[in-house]
């Protein structure tokens, strides 16, 4: 787990490597200078494979606090310790340590920073305590620096492919001149990316001694040259340029100026020899040359605009005498445009009216106006010589020009002049492909009512369900929205024109788009296909494969629908909820029943993925109890099905409706049981899990009894031979995210089970993790989205590292009608949401926790019978209190905690369900307080979360002093912070804290005093708070912690005490009573083993 | 490409004389060894910034050369003296710009010069026998070194324009705004002479009596070497520095500049004007010290995220060799341009290939039967055909 760092320094990035071990050993530095936890690069990193070179010591300037330097957080973390502890007292200053460091040649960098991200990925996904996955051990941790000098690299690639770099001379400390190539970043675009780099680039990254090295802007250009130098040497080499010079040294002789450059470009060495009376001037000459491409209008403070207006058809259409396109007048209107604030503009006709020596124009200083507009034309004229044209005028102001002409302008020049500062302003339907010509599929799926609305789901009907659905498709020419007949097209194009006018709208048609849609709709005639390749076809088609854009989909029949509510699921009819179930749903939560009785009707996988606290878990039974009701109506009334039953289930004829197998984490089995028994109490819940399950026959039988099995992920593994017998309505996965790593036994088990159904509930933001999204979505529709690595190289990779905007639209409208996603967020939601929701999280015990809780009650129960008075009361309060403890953590209670290993989180119940709550909170960007009475506890949470989440977490006690805690919650409010998680014990932060930056309260153990624990809620839930406030109540079930909740929820008279007294009473209560509230009731326990 | 005119802080302004009355200036020996004086150049151009100044003993030297030299006390040598700082040819090969105002002064000055003379000439002025540079309204010269110890007093006269005929010319210039646009962007307009034609002026003189050689090497014909390689050096600075042919005429181009201003105020009747504001855009970050925000020295910032970089072929081929358009060495005869753009395809589509993704549509582009016309990139076999094509001539 030793960390990675990345630090431009001497000229070279340089990776090195901060010690795990060596950091929590505390081991002191041999020498003063020397980095006392650093080790060497080379045997850390060894094990990628590529060649580091060797070690070298370099100087970098680190944060640090008594001659010792802080830690990264990436390292703190591991070791679940927080990156600073004196935060917000004095702050650290940077101190000088020598580390050593490896350095790639320039050629390796990429792949080597891509290898190291590639690594943190992998290991994110496989060190997932939870998923109980291939746990494969996480080599190295790698700092924001190694990620930041990715990103550069990446740029680096993006300006070689766009050509973004041009060749320079330049002098050479000592007088002599060398040729190479540099990056061009002073264009608009690769300006702001550059500016954007050298903003976000971590402190760590530009930390060398060196002073000139620590200004982020020089080393973002200096680490974009390197790749860009090295690469473009390396590439011409490979394509042996230099051979195209020898040819040129006979004709223009050897000290040709063009020669003697190229030989320093194209080769490996990039010296020039030329005598200095040519080198001064060559740089001269090459300066001012490269220097042309900064005359972009930048020096002044105004620049040229110009917009393009189209002809307006005022033919009344298929007139012979009305001009045709090629003869018609585009119109291109000139202004200047404020360079700081492009809204203001001032138009060329009105420009020759201001006097000459200039204007003020909405607060913006506009000197010379005249000459302004007429050298940014003559510069634009270089570029588009039409404009001289209008420079034949005393005061030019506009430009008309031919069709053909303003093609040209648009497609040639318009790129150009943009690059060189002009801001050019086009009619919209250039830019969108909405009138652009292309091709459609067309989709027939028929009307609904026969297969798709009286199948069983059973054998034959269900093959023609769901992805794999046979469609009737053809292609289609159209233009935007329209599609055209084949004859319709053939007069388009032969009007010989780029720039048509249709419908009254003008359309570019592009000649290589002509030939390419004829051909292309030759070669596809048409036909069936199965509805996701078609769904793949339309939404996820380059223009390369097809030769022209694809303009979309259009589905007719019963499948339109699907489309239709794409994104909301707000078109559909809602479902009427029957009697049984026990409840009233929400608005958009009655729209998700409906979305998915909607999508399993047709057969499609569906994933609900609302945002945590949105109520997931009640849609599902109210899913299951509208289709019971239905099958249970239409077998009474067999005969007569009305006709207007749009969301008929097909079960039609059973009287029975077929189990559910509902797989979930064992952490939430509690909750699903609660629910279900609340919600819908008519239903047939068991549980599949614990030492006493059944197994063979009997389970079958069991099952098939039942409406729901309840089970867990490992069990569905290790039972799935027995599982796979019975036949079930559906597949439901729970907290989906557990199947993300796509290896793993039980993401594969899961996958084998065959249902015709498949659910997957998921609160993260599966959009934006798309390995979870692959896996869900392979899970729900099998093969829908590729291959697992076809799809990492198609989606994850550009969009996840790289913000690729049009993949990620790709990968919306493919998934878009099988996801639902709503967000706590969203004004619809929002309007349908109270301020604070409450809701109980019930966890298990581990066997570990079990036997102690199990000891201990055996033991105080013997002992009672023996006490009295106060040493009676005495002993059950310290019981409790360990009986609290236990269900806590067993570390809490054993105090075994080893120093510098962080505690196990899989040994209790209640933080395996903390973590994945966090994780939810956090991937939403959420903020959450936790609350817990006990100190000790906060301690074992922070270094644990800290480690499993790998993210600075506050822990506010007794023990913080009043500097400290005001500096932890200016911390935790900043709306810039990074903290997600602050950790409280109650008796210190249930008062007066104002932490609004929170949505998510947590009360991790319990006080049973409603009006504390609100007090506590209370530091989120007040005024400042402009969201929901979420409030989760930690209970393990079947221990006391569930009684007394119960009691308190059921306002017995006992609870009036208990409210009053905090846990005094319970030392009262006769031994009966106490035994009764203590003892452990056996399905508390979670037994995965 | 000759930058446009950007006035700087080293251009004193005063108000300027009437360039007619301008003579032969003799600059301080502090000034550079060529100027359009008595106003510093219209530009800070690569005329203006020669190596090094002339060294006080040339000046000395020129100030004793005679009109007539004695021959028998002048010693005489095979080759000309060695003059160090000397102007020279922009082209140490001896190559003369394709510029069209220099190929239009080249051909008059071949009506003038023999072969070898002009051999003899390009040569002078090749190795720097030109010990400065002076150009002024209706006069060029300079001291040439030729073989004797004292250089000549070389120089070509041509008549300046009047002050009526300017005032006519600029009038007219004024109209039609390309020329106030083509030359505030430091650029000659090659139609130029249509707009002295009508006052029966040519801006470039067309005949060779047109131009009045004198050297005091007291050959018997005005075109010496030493007034022919004065005559190059003029062709081959009108390339870069085209505006001196106004200077020629009697108006300096940024007093030009000024009277087309004057003009477009006098019909808006308003006054001069000052220099347009600079807007420097915000190019560099803001400097953030290492120790600015130690809580934050591991973090990256957020916008870190907002970085896209597509890796994909640019909108438009070549897009930065567009904009620069020819090669700076106008007199190398090698398809420099060419071969670049042949370096940027293959090196843009290593770039492509190396990303998986981009890799595919590039193997999907090259594979599909219809030309993608808009945006060609070379695959491997056009590349061969670049490499062979790159030897074609610079556009």
């Amino acid at each position: 787990m030793d960390a990675v760092h990345a630090t431009w320094v001497e000229g070279r990035l340089r990776l090195w490597v901060e010690s795990f071990t060596r950091f929590v050993d505390d081991e002191a530095a041999s020498q003063d200078d020397e980095h006392p936890f650093a080790r060497d690069p080379a045997s850390a990193l060894g094990y990628l494979g590529i060649e580091l070179g060797s070690a070298k010591p370099i100087e970098v300037l680190l944060p640090s606090r008594d001659s010792r330097p802080l830690p990264s957080p990436e390292l703190a973390h591991a070791a679940g310790r927080a990156a600073d502890p004196d935060a917000g007292n004095e702050p650290p200053f940077l101190e000088r340590y020598s580390v050593l460091s490896v350095s790639p040649r320039a050629e390796d960098i990429s792949a080597l920073l891509e290898r190291l991200l590639d690594e943190a990925e992998h290991d994110d996904s496989a060190d997932d305590h939870a998923a109980g996955g291939v746990a494969t051990a996480a080599h190295v941790l790698v700092g924001s620096s190694v990620r930041g000098f990715a990103v550069v690299s990446r740029v680096a690639r993006h300006l070689l492919a766009q050509q973004r770099f041009v060749p320079m001379i330049m002098h050479e400390p000592g007088g002599a001149m060398s040729a190479g190539w540099r990056p061009w970043l002073s264009d608009e675009q690769q300006a702001e990316r550059v500016l954007k780099l050298a903003r976000s680039l971590p402190a760590s990254a530009r930390a060398s001694a060196r002073e000139s090295e620590q200004d982020a802007m020089a080393v973002v250009e200096a680490f974009l040259g390197s790749i860009i130098d090295s690469t473009a040497r390396s590439v011409l080499r490979a394509e042996s340029m230099m051979e195209a010079l020898e040819a040129g040294k006979d004709r223009a002789g050897a000290d040709d100026p063009h020669l003697l450059w190229l030989g320093g470009l194209l080769g490996e060495e990039s010296s020039l020899s030329a005598t200095t009376m040519l080198q001064s001037e060559m740089i001269k000459s090459v300066r001012g040359w490269i220097g042309a491409l900064d005359l972009r209008g930048q020096t002044s403070a105004w620049r040229l605009g110009v917009r393009v207006e189209e002809p307006i058809d005022i033919g009344l259409g298929g007139d012979a005498d009305d001009p045709t396109e090629n003869e018609m007048n585009w119109l291109l209107r000139f202004q200047l445009r404020s360079a700081e604030d492009p809204k203001i503009s001032i138009e060329a006709g009105d420009l020759w009216l201001l006097p000459a020596e200039g204007t003020t124009i909405e607060g913006k200083r506009l000197d010379n106006p005249h000459e302004l507009l007429l050298a940014e034309l003559g510069r634009a004229s270089r570029i588009c010589p039409a404009f001289e044209e209008a420079l034949a005028e005393a005061e030019p102001s506009m430009l008309f020009m031919p069709t053909l002409k303003a093609y040209e302008f648009l497609r040639e020049h318009r790129p150009l002049l943009e690059e060189q500062g002009v801001s050019v302003q086009v009619p919209e339907w250039w830019e969108s492909s909405a009138m652009r010509l292309g091709t459609r599929l067309r989709i027939d799926s028929g009307p609904p009512g026969e297969d798709e609305m009286g199948g069983t789901g059973d054998g034959a009907s269900s093959a023609k369900l769901g992805l794999g659905t046979l469609v009737n498709y053809h292609w289609e020419i159209a233009v935007g929205d329209k599609t055209l007949s084949l004859h319709e097209f053939e007069q388009l194009a032969n009007r010989n024109t780029p720039l048509v006018l249709f419908g009254g709208k003008w359309v570019e048609i592009r000649p290589e788009d002509v030939n390419a849609a004829l051909e292309f709709i030759r070669e596809n005639p048409g036909g069936q296909m199965a509805f996701g390749e078609a769904m793949r076809l339309a939404y996820a088609t380059d223009t390369r494969k097809t030769g022209v854009p694809v303009l979309g989909l259009e589905i007719g029949g019963w499948l339109s629908a699907l489309l239709e509510q794409s994104g909301m699921g707000q078109k559909l009819p809602d479902v009427e909820l029957p009697a049984t179930f026990h409840g009233t749903l929400r608005p958009y939560q009655l729209r998700g029943v409906s979305w998915l009785a909607f999508l399993e009707r047709f057969g499609f996988g569906a994933c609900l993925a609302d945002d945590m606290g949105l109520g997931k878990t009640v849609q599902l039974l109210a899913l299951l109890a509208y289709e019971r009701a239905i099958a249970k109506q239409t077998a009474e009334h067999a005969d007569e099905v009305p006709d207007n039953q749009v969301l008929e289930p097909v079960d039609a004829e059973h009287e029975l409706v077929l189990p559910t197998l509902l797989v979930v984490p064992m952490s939430v089995v509690g909750n699903w049981l609660r629910e279900a028994e609340r919600f819908c109490p008519s239903l047939k819940v068991v549980v599949h899990h614990g030492p006493e399950r059944l197994g063979g026959d009997a389970l079958v039988a069991q099952c098939e009894a039942s409406d729901v099995v309840v089970t867990t992920y490992a069990l569905a593994n290790r039972d799935k031979d027995t599982i796979e017998r019975v036949k079930w309505r559906r597949i439901v996965l729970d907290e989906a995210q557990f199947i993300k790593n796509p290896q793993a036994k039980q993401s594969q088990a899961v996958r084998s089970l065959v249902a015709e159904r498949r659910i997957a509930l998921t609160g993260t933001p599966v959009e934006n993790r798309l390995s979870e999204l692959w896996s869900i979505m392979d899970f729900l529709n099998p093969g829908y989205l590729g291959t697992a690595g076809n799809f990492q190289r198609r989606f994850s990779v550009p969009i996840e590292r790289y913000r690729d905007k049009p993949r990620g639209e790709q990968l919306r409208s493919l998934i878009g009608p099988f996801v639902l996603r709503r967000v706590k967020t969203d004004p619809t939601i929002i309007a349908d949401l109270p301020e604070k929701i409450e809701t109980r999280e019930y966890s298990h015990l581990t066997r570990e926790q079990a036997e102690l809780y199990e000891n201990t009650v055996k033991r105080v129960l013997a002992e009672v019978e023996q006490t009295q008075g106060m040493h009676r009361r005495g002993m059950v309060l310290s019981a409790l209190i360990r009986l609290k403890q236990i269900c806590n953590h067993p570390a809490q209670a054993l105090r075994d905690g080893v120093t510098g290993t962080p505690p196990d989180p899989s040994r209790s119940g209640k933080c395996v369900r903390l973590l994945e709550m966090l994780d939810e909170v956090i991937a939403a960007g959420d903020r959450a307080l936790i609350f817990t009475q006990f100190r000790q506890m906060g301690q074992i949470l922070s270094v644990m979360l800290r480690h499993e989440l790998g993210k600075e977490v506050l822990f506010l006690h007794g023990g913080t002093t009043q500097k400290q805690r005001v500096a932890m919650i200016d911390q935790f409010q900043a709306e810039t912070s990074r903290i997600p998680i602050m950790l409280l014990s109650l008796k210190a932060g249930g008062v007066g804290l104002n932490l609004t930056a929170a949505n998510h309260v947590f009360h991790f153990d319990r006080w049973w005093n409603p009006a504390v624990e609100n007090q506590a809620t209370d530091r989120a839930f007040r005024i400042g708070q402009t969201r929901t406030v979420h409030v989760h109540k930690f209970v393990v079930r079947g221990t006391l912690e569930e009684r007394i909740d119960e009691m308190i929820e059921q306002k017995t008279e006992l609870a009036e005490s208990i409210v009053g007294s905090g846990e005094r009473w319970l030392t009262d209560l006769s031994s009966d009573d106490l035994k009764r509230i203590l003892t452990l009731r056996q399905d508390a326990v979670a037994d995965d083993a | 490409m000759p930058k446009p005119d950007k006035p700087t802080s080293k251009t004193t302004k005063k108000p300027a004389a009437k360039a007619s009355e301008q003579l032969v200036s003799k600059p301080p020996a502090s000034k550079p060894a060529v100027s359009s004086s008595p106003k510093p150049p219209v530009m800070p151009s690569r005329v203006a910034s020669a190596p090094a100044p002339p060294s006080v003993e040339s000046r000395e030297r020129r100030d004793r050369a005679q009109p007539y030299p004695d021959r028998k006390r002048d010693e005489m040598t095979m080759h000309p003296r060695k003059v160090r700082y000397g102007v020279k040819l922009a082209d140490r090969s001896g190559e003369l710009p394709q510029h069209w105002a220099t190929q239009r002064w080249l051909r008059l000055l071949e009506q003038g010069a023999s072969g070898p003379v002009m051999t003899e000439a390009k040569e002078y002025a090749k190795i720097g026998q030109t010990r400065r540079l002076d150009i002024a309204s209706g006069v060029f010269e300079g001291p040439v070194q030729g073989r004797r110890r004292a250089s000549y007093t070389t120089s070509i006269g041509l008549d300046a324009f009047t002050a009526d005929q300017w005032t006519a010319v600029v009038e007219a210039m004024a109209d039609q705004s390309i020329y106030t646009a083509k030359m505030l962007s430091g650029e000659l307009p090659q139609n130029v002479e249509d707009l002295f034609a009508p006052f029966g002026l040519h801006l470039f003189p067309t005949e060779l009596d047109q131009l009045r050689a004198s050297c005091t090497c007291g050959h018997d014909t005005p075109w010496c070497k030493h007034t022919v390689c004065l005559g190059l050096l003029i062709a081959d600075q009108l390339a870069t520095e085209p505006f001196l042919i106004f200077t020629l005429r009697g108006m300096p181009g940024d007093d030009l500049i000024e009277r087309l201003r004057q003009h477009r105020q006098a019909t808006s009747g308003s006054m001069v004007g000052q220099a347009a504001a600079v807007y420097t855009p915000h190019l560099g970050a803001e400097a953030r010290p290492l120790d600015s925000d130690l809580a934050q020295f591991w973090n990256a910032g957020d916008e870190l995220d907002e970085v896209d970089a597509p890796i994909a072929p640019p909108e438009v081929s070549h897009p930065l060799l567009r904009r620069l358009g020819p090669s700076p060495f106008e007199a190398s005869k090698f398809p420099f341009v060419g071969l670049l753009a042949t370096c940027y395809d293959v090196i843009s589509r290593a770039a492509l290939l190396s990303d998986p993704d981009a890799a595919e549509d590039l193997e999907r582009a090259e594979a599909a039967p219809v030309e993608s016309a808009s945006r060609p990139l070379p695959g491997r076999k056009s590349l061969k055909l670049g490499k062979a094509k790159a030897v074609k001539k610079d556009d």
